[in-house]
């Protein structure tokens, strides 16, 4: 993980601990080490897992080190998306009712989150989330209705992260997320 | 020796550690060597190797030390240590048949390929006490006397089953990913388990356990009563690829007991064939490998009927550190769930009218029962 | 404390290590070296916070799950620990995942910093995470305990680590956790619903101490793990995340900040909390903590006196520098009283 600037034990935990804010208050907020779709790859994948990433980059490291159980975005536990265009979010898996845990962590590489108004806006609400939660993300509104589709059939659903650059948000299928 | 009294918590585990420690080294006797536990207490090192899942015979001379003959607490020294190694390859898959025996029966047939081999065993002769191990002296090497032909460690002895299986007589299970079996030290088992999942619960399980709940089948609750097609004691090579040739090498063997048996419970009515059950362990464990086969094709019925064809059941309850760690736990502080306990056994009393001295006469006809639903 | 490297006692020209991501290296060309080893690097020839980045891989995807499905126990591979099972091994693994340096690690047993147990556990993280501890609930960063919530309010900025030994509140009717996860899947939880009313009718109450059934979020039946009753209401609607952990069964679940979690009950049987009618902790007068009975024997000849004190021997310590502190003493705002007994406290307070 140094190859990718990431050290693989302080990195790596200051990234988890961004995740798991970021997933306990959906549409937060959090930053962590650059790049963060990097970071959040290095923290969560090794060979226990199937992974989808087109970063060249991170395949070379990832397999060097044989940490990469490589799979279909379909088929992948962790789905590493550089451009929403190339996957089709309805494809990835959202587990199954004894084990939903089974779905998805799809991890979205954006340009921005929680930054511009003109980007698209979501309002959350449910657990970890007091009352509502706005957050914006450089995404189209039809991908981000798009997922709300795919984590509408709780609690089978995947759960979807937004990296850009250092930062990060989150949101779980336990979220009710309206695009605004 | 009386209490110290102690009050702060980490002064008080250290000096319990020490107590512990004092145990061990109180007597007069000299300091037992990792040599003689390793040499001498072979069956305890052996089951000790088997309940971690390790393979380290020094080692597990040192944890049985360390753990004053407590074979649980000595697998888990070994486990907890070996889940600070590093992993750095996994083996090739090694045929059993490729085993350097030192011992193999086959209760199945009066006389098999390669012939019986008893090897070294006690099986047949009578259990009494031998007062000449008593001294300190040097006890000398019965077949140093011996005066025959090393014939030496036989090339390959053929398997029993497979002269059952070119008889069509066996069934055979599914097909498994031998490139990538199942680890339930890496994935944790769900129901139902694979076969390969069951098998090394059962290796890594509690000797005791095994034999308790195998001998449960044999004894009526449950359908299994195998004939042993063959138990073997030998070496087993452990075989890496060759970072650099690619080629398979030879890097150690490790000493294992293996048990095969066929059970007369058909699988198919249409095709009768055999059940067939398995079993293999770190270690001479002959009680343990023959458990083994007992279980496992006893799981293999498929059937919740008793406890031993129960997978859920056996794999619950056979794991060492599991069963020891949850026992042991109970020793632990547990006033607040107490407190609460007494709460609800107060009130009930009250509601009824019970009070400390006896039931009170409230014509109620109803008779509780001493039943407290709370676990731990 | 030694400074901690990110991978101590590997060597960073060997080429090995380079490729090792933060595994435990143990230099084993011979057993001998390898138990001269641990003689002499001891605890320093381990990974930052004892666990291999493998493993705290596995734990740590397990926690980003469970959060993200409040009260469904996620299966992870829990690894052997130098403590028993049933000894806390989940918990342990959960805070060695989560701790940072920076952090401070509070660690109780049945509400005691003091425990022997909880002392073992924290010497294990103040050894190998480099991090401070602490018996004051409000300086925790990340707190483990077993049994218990502390009294004082928990923050946005903390986190509990619940020890968990049973992690299904079905096993209390069915001991197959195949058929227990079926019904999970499919929100059927009749037949606990049933085992309550069988108790209503033969006891007139619901005859459930500790390990309460609650429903999360609306839709998971979930264990609270054995902390009495008491300490469930604190669970709805918390400020702060609790994760619960068991290293025996091999699960993870969670418990997000602002999610409900409703205890079980009965339109005509609420629940209700331990009563403690007419008592006082004898150390601290308080009379709104959950208090727990000691007996000692008394000057007369076999007699003995039963006294109550404060569980959370932490803030007992506090209320008897200042009996009149509040739960919240710490928090910017007032009034929010936490946990039943205390004067704005919501559901669960004494109904009989």
């Amino acid at each position: 993980m140094r190859a990718l600037g990431i050290d693989p034990v302080h990195d790596t935990r200051q990234t988890f601990d961004g995740l798991l804010s970021a997933m306990s208050r959906p549409g937060s907020v959090h930053a962590v080490p650059a790049p963060a779709d990097h970071a959040i790859i290095a923290t969560l994948v090794d060979h226990e897992v199937t992974a989808a990433t087109d970063d060249e980059t991170l395949r070379t490291v990832l397999s060097g080190q044989g940490r990469l159980n490589p799979a279909t975005p379909a088929d992948a536990d962790v789905v590493h998306i550089l451009d929403h265009t190339d996957i089709d979010i309805r494809d990835c898996k959202r587990g199954s009712l004894v084990e939903p845990s089974d779905g998805a962590t799809v991890v979205y590489r954006v340009d921005r989150v929680g930054a511009e108004q003109t980007d698209t806006t979501i309002r959350l609400s449910g657990p970890g989330v007091d009352g509502t939660r706005s957050v914006s993300v450089a995404l189209p509104e039809a991908e981000l209705s798009a997922l709300s589709a795919v984590q509408s059939d709780y609690p089978r659903g995947v759960d979807a992260v937004f990296a850009a650059a250092d930062r990060l948000a989150a949101v779980p299928r336990s979220v009710t997320m309206e695009v605004v | 020796m009386g209490y110290v009294a102690v009050t702060a918590g980490e002064e008080v585990i250290t000096r319990a550690e020490q107590l512990f420690e004092k145990q061990r080294v109180d007597g007069d006797s000299a300091e037992l060597g990792i040599d003689q536990v390793d040499e001498q207490l072979g069956r305890l090192t052996a089951q000790a190797m088997s309940e971690s899942g390790l393979y380290a015979p020094r080692l597990a001379g040192l944890a049985v030390k360390q753990a004053q003959g407590d074979t649980i607490e000595a697998a888990f020294l070994l486990r907890a240590y070996r889940s600070t190694l590093e992993r750095y390859d996994e083996t090739v898959t090694v045929d059993p048949g490729e085993m350097i025996a030192s011992r193999r029966v086959s209760p199945a047939f009066k006389d098999v390929p390669g012939g019986q081999i008893l090897g070294a065993t006690k099986d047949y002769t009578q259990r009494l006490l031998d007062f000449a191990l008593e001294g300190d002296g040097e006890t000398s090497d019965p077949t140093a006397e011996w005066d025959v032909d090393d014939a030496g460690d036989p090339d390959r002895l053929t398997n029993v089953t497979e002269l059952l299986r070119e008889e069509n007589l066996l069934y055979e299970p599914d097909e498994v990913d031998s490139e990538e079996p199942t680890d339930t030290t890496r994935k944790s088992v769900t129901h139902p388990p694979a076969r390969d999942a069951v098998l090394q619960e059962l290796a890594r399980g509690e000797t005791g356990a095994i034999t308790a709940l195998g001998y449960s089948a044999l004894r009526g609750y449950g359908q299994v009563h195998p004939t042993l097609a063959e138990v073997r004691v030998g070496r087993l090579p452990v075989r890496i690829t060759h970072p650099y040739t690619e080629e398979p090498v030879t890097v150690t063997h490790t000493e294992v007991t293996e048990s095969e048996a066929v059970v007369p419970v058909y699988e198919k009515r249409d095709d009768p064939q055999f059940a067939f059950g398995y079993g293999l362990t770190f270690g001479r464990n002959e009680r343990k490998a023959i458990g083994m086969t007992v279980l496992d094709a006893s799981i293999q019925l498929d059937s919740e009927a008793e406890p031993a064809e129960n997978a859920e059941f056996v794999l619950d309850t056979i794991d060492g550190m599991d069963s020891f760690g949850f026992i042991e736990h109970l020793k632990l502080p547990h006033y607040v769930t107490f407190q609460s306990i007494l709460d609800r056994i107060r009130s009930i009393r009250k509601r009824q009218g019970v009070s400390a001295e006896g039931a009170a006469d409230t014509g109620s006809t109803h008779q509780p029962a001493a039943e407290v639903s709370d676990d731990d | 404390m030694t400074e901690r490297d990110s991978n101590k006692g590997v060597d960073d020209s060997d080429p090995q290590a380079a490729e090792t991501d933060g595994g435990t290296h143990v230099t084993s060309d011979s057993v001998d070296a390898a138990l001269d080893d641990i003689e002499t690097t001891g605890v320093a020839g381990y990974n930052y916070a004892y666990l291999d980045e493998h493993t705290k891989r596995e734990v740590r995807r397990a926690m980003l799950k469970a959060v993200a499905i409040p009260g469904h126990q996620v299966p992870y591979a829990s690894r052997p620990m130098p403590l028993a099972r049933g000894w806390g091994t989940g918990g342990i693994q959960a805070s060695l995942s989560l701790l940072d340096p920076t952090d401070t690690f509070k660690v109780i047993d049945q509400g005691a910093d003091e425990s022997v147990n909880a002392a073992n556990i924290r010497r294990l993280a103040a050894d190998t995470a480099d991090v401070e501890t602490t018996t004051d609930t409000t300086a925790a960063d990340v707190i483990q305990s077993r049994h218990r919530l502390p009294e004082e309010v928990l923050t946005d900025e903390q986190r509990l680590v619940l020890q968990v030994p049973i992690t299904d509140a079905l096993r209390k009717v069915d001991p197959s956790d195949t058929a227990n996860r079926r019904r999970h899947a499919h929100q059927n939880y009749g037949k606990m619903w049933v085992h309550l009313y069988e108790n209503v009718v033969e006891y007139g109450e619901i005859n459930i101490a500790s390990r309460y059934p609650t429903m999360v979020a609306g839709r998971y039946l979930m264990d609270p793990s054995p902390i009495p009753r008491w300490d469930v209401p604190k669970l709805d609607d918390a400020d702060h995340l609790t994760i619960l952990a068991a290293g025996r069964e091999a699960r993870i679940y969670a418990v997000p900040p602002h999610t409900s979690v409703e205890p079980l009950a009965f339109e005509d049987r609420a629940f209700t909390v331990e009563r403690f009618p007419d008592q006082a902790c004898h150390a601290c007068g308080s009379t709104d903590t959950y208090l727990v009975e000691v007996s000692e024997e008394t000057a007369d000849e076999g007699g003995f006196e039963t006294r109550y004190a404060c569980n959370d021997s932490s803030f007992c310590a506090k209320r008897r520098e200042n009996p009149a502190l509040s739960k919240d003493h710490h928090l910017d705002q007032s009034g929010v009283d936490w946990g039943p007994g205390t004067p704005d406290a919501g559901d669960g307070g004494e109904t009989e």
